[in-house]
């Protein structure tokens, strides 16, 4: 327990790690591999039935996977439950008992981890009171709730998949800014899904796009947008070449590209770097193109024979 | 690892007790409600009635409770059987319910999971705190059933082998609903739905105590009584499993029903009459047999419902 209690370099550490529900089911992931460093706020994201919250439900222990491996905080998942926070989509709670009991609940289930202050602090934040029961709560409300459920117990990784989805766009902004600060404060490691890009550019430093059960794109949010250039010019995407063409479009008589630079770029094209959104929605469009995970996120070759 | 998740100190502990605090309390009125029925039977209830008929030996007992307190005395009597013995499917039904199944249905058992609580030791408190309260209850039941039954013995509701009254006397009281327990955490844990884990652990359930009722007889060495053709079937008192005519050969065939036609009995070669029985004195080696298949049965399916949240859950 104390070689682990320091906070280790590698939040998660993923080798070919597969799902598959029910025998002869669909996997939600297939030979998914990546490492996420500890310290960053990544934004998990990719299509619908990407693997997003099973990837998730893994890490937190609640699932077991079928093939592969996956470290979290240095042991495998469910070894460390005290320091690990997670918010499911749904957001479960017991609907009959009081915003309090539910409270007094993370200080029973988290002993010696759980600050009081600081959970109710994000319940009264929102205005509600201690004795109302979950069950008279609002989509908004429980959200939460649960919340202060996860961040109650001071955890140095939070997986949060889609914390904000039925938010306001105001309570939206104010929890997000309440987990943002405290993550920043406490060096807390984030991994949250999303589908809204623009609450995700503003928060997050790095970036896993899942599509395929596989990572496709993974790094640091300024390594990825820098790594790629949008580029319009006249030609066709032959002309582009040696550059990996992710997604292009005829625009007038030239052509508008999303390209993975290899090497200096023609001065004939035209080229900006694009937006956090630009790049994601070509690859969520383009899910054929090769995938691109920079070194710091890549599972580590000790990991792969581990 | 049970001295820790039954310690009244643990968080956990807590935690369940708060969030099943409604059933805690309807079976706490449940278990109230019943031992006061009871204690009445036993004291104020037992007298304003007296016994006719001849209550030892024969087939079955022919003795009757009489007079003014006599109608009261055998409904509640009666229905303090019942309510004794429908204990194991109300546990199966709780335990499919609300106790897993909604937790799985709702996925609040991942909330559980997510703070600082390893599955297995949730699971190992969510059996072992109502399994004590279980216990505790229908010791407590059993124990006054008993009282009453020394009270007034002839009487064929408190003979244990009168149909529905073997299930409320002895330690398979207490069994039964642990079993209905594990059962209804290993349906939720495959079905994931309250309806319908509660409607499978019950029907389950409800096979295992018919399957008992069915095997019961052959648990314990029986007894055999057997009469001539002028003397017919012989009483005895017990449980009675089997009965028919014996052939001159030896052989037990189904009676042809002669009656007293010496006719039809020399030509199906009848010599006797036989009725194979569990006797009276073999109830407690009946009920710590069945005791013992209830508990075994009880912990392979309490070990396959951990074996499953282990295959699942990290």
């Amino acid at each position: 327990m104390s070689s682990t209690s320091t906070t280790p370099a590698v939040a998660i550490e993923a080798t070919g790690l597969g799902k598959r529900y029910g025998r002869h089911g669909h996997a939600a992931l297939d030979a998914c591999s990546f490492r996420l460093p500890a310290g960053r706020i990544s934004a998990l994201v990719g299509p619908n039935g990407a693997g997003k919250s099973t990837l998730l439900a893994i890490a937190a222990g609640l699932l077991r996977p079928t093939s592969g491996s996956v470290t979290v905080l240095g042991a495998a998942p469910g070894e460390n439950r005290d320091r690990v926070a997670y918010l499911s989509q749904d957001k479960p709670l017991y609907p009959q008992l009081s915003i309090a009991d539910t409270l007094r609940m993370g200080a029973e289930l988290n002993p010696g981890r759980w600050d009081a202050a600081y959970a109710s602090r994000i319940v009264e934040q929102g205005d509600l009171a201690p004795k109302t029961r979950v069950r008279s709560l609002s989509g908004g409300q429980r959200t939460r709730v649960a919340l202060a459920l996860a961040l109650g117990k001071r955890p140095e990784l939070m997986l949060l998949d889609e914390p904000m989805a039925d938010l306001d766009p105001l309570a939206r902004h104010e929890l997000m800014g309440t987990l943002m600060a405290d993550a920043a404060e406490h060096g807390t490691t984030v991994l949250m899904s999303s589908h809204i890009v623009a609450e995700l550019a503003d928060a997050c430093d790095h970036l896993l796009l899942l599509g395929g059960g596989r990572i496709r794109l993974g790094g640091g949010i300024d390594d990825l947008t820098a790594a790629h250039s949008l580029v319009t010019g006249r030609g066709t995407a032959d002309a582009l070449a040696p550059h990996t063409v992710v997604e292009s479009r005829a625009a007038g008589r030239g052509l508008t590209a999303l390209i993975r630079r290899d090497g200096p770029l023609d001065s004939a094209w035209e080229s900006q770097e694009p937006s956090l959104e630009e790049l994601i929605l070509a690859h969520l469009r383009n899910p054929g193109a090769p995938a691109l995970i920079t070194p710091g996120t890549t599972a580590s070759a000790a990991a792969v024979t581990a | 690892m049970s001295a820790a998740v039954l310690s009244p100190s643990t968080g956990l502990t807590r935690t369940v007790l708060r969030l099943h605090r409604l059933a805690l309390w309807l079976w706490a009125a449940y278990v109230a409600v019943t031992a006061t029925m009871l204690l009445w039977l036993w004291g104020p209830g037992s007298s304003g009635w007296h016994i006719t008929g001849k209550c030892v030996a024969g087939v079955m007992n022919a003795c009757t409770a009489t007079g003014p307190g006599a109608g009261t005395y055998t409904y509640l009597l009666s229905l303090t059987t019942s309510l004794i013995t429908i204990v194991p499917a109300i546990a199966a039904v709780f335990a499919g319910g609300v106790l897993f199944g909604r937790e799985l249905e709702r996925g609040t058992a991942s909330l559980a999971w997510t703070q600082s609580v390893p599955p297995a030791r949730w699971l190992a408190a969510k059996l072992a705190l109502p399994a004590s309260f279980l216990v505790v209850g229908t010791g407590i039941l059993v124990a006054l059933r008993r009282l009453v039954a020394a009270g007034a013995s002839g009487l064929p509701d408190n003979q244990w082998f009168t149909t529905g009254v073997y299930g409320a006397l002895g330690p398979t009281a207490v069994a039964l609903p642990l079993l209905g327990l594990a059962l209804g955490a290993l349906v939720a844990f495959i079905a994931r739905r309250v309806i319908a884990s509660a409607c499978v652990s019950l029907a389950v359930t409800g096979i295992v105590i018919a399957a008992l009722d069915a095997i019961r007889g052959r648990l314990w060495s029986t007894a055999t009584v057997t009469g001539d053709i002028h003397q017919g079937y012989r009483g005895f008192t017990g449980l009675l499993l089997d009965e028919g005519a014996v052939t001159g050969s030896g052989a037990r065939v189904s009676d042809p029903l002669c009656v007293d036609d010496a006719n039809c009995l020399a030509r199906h070669n009848i010599t006797g009459f036989y009725r194979e029985f569990q006797p009276a004195s073999h109830f407690w080696q009946l009920q710590l047999v069945e005791t013992g298949i209830l508990l075994a049965l009880t912990a392979l399916v309490t070990v396959a419902a951990f074996t499953l949240l282990r295959r699942r859950t990290a």
